[in-house]
Order: C-alpha cells, then sequence, then structure tokens
C-alpha cells in the first residue's frame, strides 16, 4: 500500500472535494449539460447534404432531427437520468430518418426517428428471426422499457 | 491483413489495377462461399464508433437507397484492399460470402409470427470502372422494415474482423 506524504493526502482530500462540487454543479445544470454532445451532433446532421456517404442516401430529414432533438431530454430522464445515461451514437438512414444507437455488451437498440415517428430495433444476435425485434414506439415513455432491456436488467 | 483464398492462388495484378484487367471485363462470375468481400465505410463518426479501440459498425455503415449494399470480391481486386475504397478516406471492413448468405431475413407480425422469409446472396455485377462490383441482394427483394434488420446482422458479421484498412481518421493511430 502506498503511503501519502501529508501534503499530498490534503491535495487529493481537495481534489475529492474540487470533483464532488463540480458533479453537484452539473447535476444541478439538469440534463442540458449532459445533451450538449448529442445536440450537436444533431446539428451537424442537419448540414449534411444529400448523398452524404456517396451511396445516394437523402439528406437527413430536419424534421426527424427536430423529432429527436425534442425527444432527447425525455429519453435522458427516462434512462435514469446522469448516473445512468450514455449519449448515443447518432446517425441516419438512407431515407433521411435519425438514428440513435446504443451498445451494451452484447445487446444493441437503434432507436428511428422520423418526421413524427420512432421505432426500435433491439438486437441481440444476427438472427434477424430470433434475435432482433423491432416495435413501433407510441409513446416516448415506453423507451424505459427498452432501456432497462438494453442494461440487461430484463430479459 | 486481407489474404486470398488458399484454393485460389492469385493471379498477377492485371495492367491498369486490380479487377481492371481486360480478361474480366463485363464477366459476371458466380461468388463462392468461401470467398470474401470488403465493403467501403466513409470516414465519418456518423458510421461508426471505436470504443476502447474496439470497431463498431453503425447500421448506417450498410445504408443502400434500394436495400441492396455495394460490396467488391476480394478474389478479384487481387486482395488489394485500397482498390475498394469509394473515396481516399474511406474505412473498408470485410465480410465472408457464406456467413452473409447465411443470413435469413423474415418478415414478421405484430405478434412475431413469420409472414415471409427472404434469402440472401451475394451476386457479382460488375461495373465499367470496377470488375470486383457485388451486391448482397434478398430474394425476394425486402421492404425498409427487414433491411433495417439485415443491415444490424452484416455489422455484426463485419464488426469482429475490424478494419482491412483504416478510414484516413484513424491512420495516425496505426
Amino acid at each position: 500500500m502506498t503511503a501519502f506524504s501529508q501534503p499530498a493526502h490534503e491535495a487529493m482530500q481537495a481534489t475529492t472535494a474540487r470533483a464532488h462540487l463540480v458533479a453537484s454543479a452539473l447535476a444541478d445544470q439538469g440534463p442540458r449539460f449532459f445533451l450538449v454532445r448529442s445536440q450537436a451532433a444533431l446539428r451537424n446532421l442537419a448540414a449534411m447534404p444529400a448523398d452524404w456517404d456517396g451511396v445516394g442516401s437523402a439528406k437527413p430529414s430536419a424534421d426527424a432531427i427536430a423529432n429527436a432533438s425534442a425527444r432527447l431530454p425525455e429519453l435522458f430522464r427516462l434512462a435514469g437520468g446522469h448516473s445512468s445515461w450514455h449519449a448515443p451514437h447518432i446517425s441516419a438512414d438512407e431515407a433521411g430518418d435519425i438514428t440513435f444507437e446504443w451498445w451494451v455488451a452484447d445487446r444493441k437498440v437503434t432507436l428511428y426517428f422520423g418526421a413524427d415517428s420512432m421505432l426500435v430495433v433491439k438486437v441481440w444476435g444476427p438472427n434477424i428471426a430470433t434475435e432482433m425485434e423491432d416495435l413501433p414506439i407510441h409513446h416516448v415513455s415506453e423507451f424505459g422499457d427498452v432501456w432497462t432491456w438494453l442494461n440487461g436488467t430484463r430479459a | 491483413m486481407a489474404r486470398v483464398p488458399e484454393q485460389l492462388p492469385p493471379d498477377p495484378i492485371p495492367e491498369g489495377g486490380p479487377g481492371q484487367g481486360p480478361e474480366d471485363a463485363g464477366e459476371t462470375t458466380a461468388v463462392a462461399d468461401d470467398e470474401r468481400v470488403y465493403r467501403a465505410v466513409v470516414d465519418s463518426p456518423i458510421c461508426f464508433a471505436m470504443p476502447g479501440g474496439v470497431l463498431r459498425l453503425s447500421h448506417s455503415a450498410f445504408n443502400d437507397p434500394d436495400n441492396r449494399p455495394s460490396v467488391d470480391r476480394v478474389l478479384v481486386l487481387q486482395s488489394v484492399v485500397e482498390a475498394a475504397r469509394r473515396r481516399p478516406s474511406d474505412g473498408v471492413v470485410v465480410l465472408e460470402v457464406h456467413a452473409v448468405r447465411q443470413i435469413v431475413p423474415v418478415a414478421q407480425d405484430k405478434k412475431g409470427n413469420v409472414l415471409q422469409r427472404h434469402a440472401v446472396d451475394v451476386v457479382h455485377e460488375p461495373k465499367v470502372d470496377n470488375k470486383a462490383h457485388a451486391l448482397i441482394v434478398a430474394d425476394p427483394a425486402v421492404g425498409s422494415a427487414v433491411f433495417k434488420k439485415l443491415r444490424e446482422s452484416l455489422c455484426l458479421i463485419a464488426s469482429p474482423a475490424g478494419w482491412q484498412a483504416k478510414p484516413s481518421s484513424l491512420q495516425e493511430d496505426a
């Protein structure tokens, strides 16, 4: 075990205290701080032209981006807030719909946003018939169950 | 590093570059089960992530408006992976043809009952400027709902082998 000198110990305590203060301040800001990166990624998508990937995909839909952006705070809340949220990988499909992707161990969730629709594809293996499931999300509150499944607390 | 299957020793790279030889101009040949195909991936954080240095392909790496993603036959490219890039900055991943053919897309109703089964194949469809070009196709053709799942399968098949050629943005890490 490493023995720390008294000044070093005090410095560590001060650092820990500062870290707690920062965490507390960030939590006080609500979801905004934790969603900054995702909102920036959505803005980047809005700037993408048609055929952004060279295979003829549509320009990411402004309406789908607006839908995804508006849903983010609620998704963050349903996921349990800053203690359990991890930022999605944000992308777009060939039709211009927006997607959020999360990977946790062998599980993956892809959440599609159209202009006024949401669809989830749950994946736990490559077999389409037995290891994937798609389900429309009629209300954003249904995402809570998806998040619970993704994080392994539901079969 | 990509390699040519042992039972099919590589021919000399044709004049003009791999896949550009006059002997295979326009000729369509069957894609064998033990072949591999390259897929070019746009060098964009939209198409992949590298958490902990491990490749995670986004479904968007297999975007295709016709639901028939383009690939290039490793055999025809003489394993010259760089030739599979559509743009100089692209990354390249590889898929085993037999694994692609084992995907059985199914259309299901809301209760999970199977409505239709599709067969997935890799078919050679050479282009004037790319004799290695092939397509991942489903028969009968799949709609967008099934294609969403097909893309997920392709990502799972391609990701474990990692990059065969890194995209430009990752090359400093090599």
